[in-house]
């Protein structure tokens, strides 16, 4: 196999303001490089991450958020098998107001993994084409791994509340 | 009591009920639906594979619930599921048994602290042997067949009321 330079996050950042002008910064106190990216800044800069031809990145392996304080935060995991890099892009959204650019007209595989944060955290995606809930029931009360969430007593007419029992198991 | 084969005379007569000897018939012809809803179907499929080989004891899988004696419960029944289970088992013809198979579907197992996951599904469906482990072996699942199998030998089955 042989061996090429493979860009790293710095490099994809220098990348990316050189061509879009648009503000973008790493993350610092996380485990695996991102990119942390305006909401309003998103759908620009998937853009061009997918049709540069120094980064390629076609592929979006994954897209998810997380319940964190105020904000959510979201995540896309973006793979190039043409220049074997792969990176994070970050944003968030605050919880108020969970509304951001829909990335589904960018890749294809973004559509199904939109509709299960907007199932699982409500988040808004703006410009989709379909956001329908994808797992829960479609008359499902609430968004479930918000972390003010409350488990239902029940779903239609089918009762659901915790056994006796398990009411008097203390941990 | 003697199984009806001891007690075949030489001259090849047996004396018995007519509720023994079709309780005899239904028992050893129960034929489940195949409902593997998570891991433990995976474990019931292997209770069908040549080891524990259920058919053995007349238990043959039906995919549709219009052919089925027997309902076999096996994995976590989720909300959005349970009023599939529930339709389900109303489709089936009487008399027909439940077998609630592991803890997910006892009571909700370990999911049982989860949103979306019923707490048993004894909540929208009788059931007849709840089948304790997660998963069950294929000898606890076959053991449980053969409760369902005593229960309906036991039954006045011309005479119910
Ligand atoms: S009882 Fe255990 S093995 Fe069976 S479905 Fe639940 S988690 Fe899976």
């Amino acid at each position: 196999m042989f061996k090429e330079h493979t860009l790293n996050t710095t490099e994809i950042i220098d990348l990316i303001q050189k061509n879009t002008q648009i503000e973008v910064k790493a993350s610092e106190n996380s485990y695996d490089a991102s990119i942390i990216v305006e909401p309003k800044d998103v759908l620009p800069v998937m853009k061009f991450l997918k049709l540069s031809r120094d980064l390629s990145f076609k592929v979006l392996s994954s897209h998810t958020a997380v319940h964190d304080g105020e904000d959510f935060k979201l995540f896309w995991n973006l793979l190039s098998y043409e220049h074997n890099l792969e990176t994070t892009i970050e944003s968030s959204v605050p919880v108020v107001s969970p509304q951001i650019q829909s990335v589904c007209k960018v890749w294809k595989a973004a559509d199904w993994l939109e509709r299960e944060s907007y199932d699982l955290f409500g988040i808004q995606y703006i410009d989709h084409p379909d956001l329908r809930r994808i797992m829960l029931p479609e008359d499902w009360i609430g968004f479930p791994l918000r972390k003010d969430y409350q488990s239902p007593e029940g779903y239609q007419d089918i009762e659901n509340s915790r056994s006796e029992i398990d009411k008097r198991f203390k941990p | 009591m003697k199984s009806l084969v001891n007690q075949v005379d030489s001259d090849g007569i047996v004396l018995t009920t007519i509720d023994k000897l079709l309780n005899l018939a239904r028992a050893n012809s129960l034929f489940y639906m195949t409902f593997g809803l998570a891991c433990c179907g995976i474990e019931m499929m292997q209770t069908g594979g040549p080891r524990s080989d259920f058919d053995r004891f007349g238990a043959i899988p039906r995919a549709t619930p219009r052919q089925s004696d027997l309902m076999l419960v096996a994995g976590t029944v989720t909300l959005k599921m349970a009023s599939r289970v529930k339709r389900l088992y109303d489709q089936m013809p009487d008399p027909k048994y439940v077998i609630s198979m592991g803890s997910c579907s006892n009571s909700g197992g370990l999911f049982q602290g989860s949103y979306s996951v019923l707490k048993g599904v004894d909540r929208v469906i009788p059931v007849d042997v709840y089948l304790p482990g997660c998963p069950p072996r294929p000898e606890a699942l076959l053991s449980a067949l053969i409760e369902v199998q005593n229960k309906i030998k036991n039954e006045k089955y011309l005479r119910k009321n």
